[in-house]
């Protein structure tokens, strides 16, 4: 679970993360270029995808793209500072997590293993103690999640969704019926605090309100309580 | 020869012949004299009625009379005569003057009397001979209308009036039209270009036509042009130099972590030191990306933002911040208001406003800051004052310029690229507010923030 993919352009950038990483504890791989990087990062070798957005060539986002159409795995964006559309556009494509650059190297590590602790594959092998490590499955109406697959059951249809995603839902459908929020959402899945005007967790929330679509009856799934959280209506809610 | 010179030229060469064509068409089709004449017509057909009248009534005696009233009040001559030709006043008659009057009994005359050579009528005087009743004729003499009666004829006159008028009015409009109308578009498109809209050009409203009001529209879309792509490029420049100076940054900040795990305890301080001005420059990038944005016009969100909330975040969080340096900041008066804007954007100005407050006011002293609604309703107004030196006047329009520095020397530690307050006042003036800055008494700088109220007069004029 300590294997990670790097796709950055920056040569010495890599060699500098890849050093740093190893200490930590990491096996890192890097890539300088967009497509053999996608392609890489869908093969399954790797645990999880460091990722720039400002790759030269087939930009970050592309890649992202593809790499979504074939494979879930963890992806970390690296985006450029003071950029929002970066990245509400990276979460909306599936990366789990940005960092902008310039970042400070202890907060990358930080959000890796945030990354780690909810991964299944990491939960099998051992490590941290976390929520996950026992295999749990969970009912709500018509959506199951079962954390020991990684498998998400809605109305019958098997819906795939992000690391992230899967965590988040894990999250709500844990508190169904109550607000749950966003700090502790961002705590609990993200492994780190929100920034102020930080949007990544209502993004998330976005992609899965589209994945999950609403119920039979046409209601909603996930509640908006603004100001302070979110929450997953029970049916007679 | 300039084609602006030929079109007015012709213009108003056309005018006139326009103007001259239809007054000599209107001579020729209308006479004064006619219509003098048919004036006459009538009014001594109702004599003639009169005479009628008071010859049945009274006979010769009586018609003599009245002939005779006529000719003192109305000064014309009048002769009635019978079917037979017969004077009935027994006035003498002119052979000529008796032959119209048969014709005229017969039909065969147009009214008046033609103008005969050799008709030897009183000079300055006109015959009629108008038939009445079939029964009989009437014979007057009237007097010939003055050139200047014709030319005031009120039907001919009005008419050339008319014509004149329509044809030198549409004339004259169309022409001042097409001469101004292209010069309004070509002011509106230079106000929008200064307001900030880069976007704008004109030639094709200009049109295709040649000449130099057309010529001087696509000048403009040419400078227009060249415009935008200096601050495209300035833009583009400043972007760049940003980006580049992340990728060094970068690898430095994980060259440092590698160095801490490596080093000693006595080199602790150092590196500590090193990561400490990395993330200076970090935080100058950062604000100088943040200008560069909102100097190329960035579109403002329109949340609502509660000033009163952000206010109490922003003053808290900076309150904390300073409490380390032994000063403070407190919001003393909140009278609450809501805006249509950003609230990061006003976030971070009010932010940068109550730092710098911070930053220069004395130890142990608070800075204060105030929320009030302008007396008219109209407008939120935040003021920051603070207890330092404040700054000399003529200093003070010159402090939100993106790295002025009051003195040179001092405050190289205050972090920030000299760049907070320029941040502040373009978010302020995206918000359609104002910001300024005055020595306060004794000392201090008071800097004072307007923002228009949501659903507000200042706010609509605004985004009209």
């Amino acid at each position: 679970m300590n294997r990670i993919l790097i796709i950055d352009d920056d040569i010495e950038l890599c060699q500098l993360l890849s050093d740093y990483l190893g200490s930590e504890g990491f096996e890192t791989t890097a890539v300088h270029a967009g497509p053999a990087g996608a392609e890489l990062a869908g093969s399954g070798a790797y645990d999880l995808v460091i990722l720039d957005v400002m790759l030269p060539e087939l930009n970050g986002f592309d890649v992202l793209r593809r790499l979504r159409a074939v494979s879930m795995v963890p992806v970390l964006m690296l985006t450029a500072r003071g950029d929002d559309v970066d990245r509400i556009v990276g979460l909306e494509l599936g990366a789990d997590d940005y960092l902008p650059k310039p970042f400070n190297p202890r907060e990358l590590v930080a959000r890796i293993r945030a990354i780690q602790r909810r991964s299944p594959a990491f939960a099998v092998e051992g490590g941290a103690v976390s929520a996950l490590n026992r295999p749990e499955i969970l009912h709500c109406g018509d959506l199951t999640l079962d954390t020991g697959q990684h498998l998400i059951d809605c109305d019958g249809k098997s819906v795939v969704v992000t690391g992230v995603e899967f965590s988040l839902l894990y999250h709500l459908l844990k508190n169904a019926g109550r607000v749950v929020s966003r700090d502790e959402l961002a705590a609990g899945v993200l492994g780190r605090k929100l920034e102020i005007f930080d949007r990544s967790i209502d993004v998330h929330i976005s992609s899965l309100r589209k994945k999950l679509g609403r119920r039979k009856n046409g209601r909603e799934r996930i509640l908006t309580v603004r100001g302070v959280g979110y929450r997953y209506l029970v049916e007679d809610d | 020869m300039s084609k602006l010179f030929i079109r007015i030229f012709l213009w108003f060469w056309l005018a006139m012949m326009v103007i001259g064509a239809i007054l000599v068409a209107l001579a020729l089709t209308t006479s004064p004299m006619e219509s003098f004449a048919r004036r006459e017509t009538k009014r001594l057909t109702d004599y003639g009625q009169q005479l009628i009248e008071t010859y049945e009534a009274g006979g010769d005696p009586a018609l003599s009379r009245k002939i005779l009233e006529f000719r003192e009040k109305e000064h014309v001559n009048l002769v009635l005569l019978n079917v037979k030709t017969e004077s009935l006043s027994h006035q003498p008659i002119q052979p000529n003057l008796l032959r119209f009057a048969r014709k005229a009994l017969l039909g065969q005359l147009q009214i008046p009397l033609p103008e005969e050579p050799g008709h030897r009528g009183h000079k300055g005087f006109r015959n009629f001979a108008i038939p009445l009743d079939q029964d009989y004729v009437l014979l007057a003499e009237v007097p010939r209308p003055s050139q200047l009666e014709l030319l005031l004829d009120p039907q001919a006159l009005s008419l050339r009036l008319v014509a004149i008028f329509l044809v030198a009015t549409s004339v004259c409009y169309l022409l001042a039209h097409s001469l101004t109308a292209p010069i309004m578009k070509l002011r509106r498109a230079t106000q929008e270009l200064a307001g900030g809209n880069l976007g704008v050009r004109v030639a094709l409203q200009l049109g295709r036509k040649g000449g130099e009001l057309a010529d001087l529209g696509r000048d403009f879309d040419q400078m227009a042009d060249r415009i935008a792509n200096l601050v495209e490029s300035r833009q583009r420049l400043l972007r760049d130099i940003s980006h580049e100076l992340r990728s060094p940054l970068a690898r430095m900040n994980i060259a440092l972590e590698l160095a801490r795990g490596k080093a000693g305890d006595d080199a602790a301080g150092a590196l500590d030191r090193i990561g400490l001005e990395a993330e200076r420059l970090n935080e100058m990038i950062g604000q100088l990306l943040r200008i560069t944005r909102l100097e190329s016009g960035a579109t403002l969100s329109r949340e609502e933002v509660d000033l009163e909330q952000l206010l109490i975040k922003v003053v808290a969080d900076a309150d904390y911040e300073a409490q380390p340096r032994k000063r403070h900041v407190r919001l003393t008066v909140r009278q609450g208001g809501v805006v249509h804007g950003s609230r990061e954007l006003l976030h971070r100005a009010l932010e940068n406003v109550i730092r710098n407050g911070l930053w220069y006011t004395a130890e142990d002293s608070e800075v204060e800051v105030e929320l009030r609604i302008d007396g008219k309703g109209q407008a939120a107004v935040i003021s920051v004052r603070d207890r330092g030196p404040g700054v000399p006047p003529e200093a003070l329009d010159k402090l939100f310029r993106p790295f002025y520095r009051v003195e040179e020397s001092r405050d190289r530690q205050s972090g920030g690229a000299g760049v907070g307050l320029a941040i502040a006042e373009q978010a302020v003036l995206l918000h359609g507010g104002a910001i300024a800055a005055a020595n306060a008494e004794p000392a201090g700088l008071l800097v004072t923030i307007r923002l228009p109220l949501a659903d507000s007069h200042a706010e609509a004029d605004r985004l009209v």
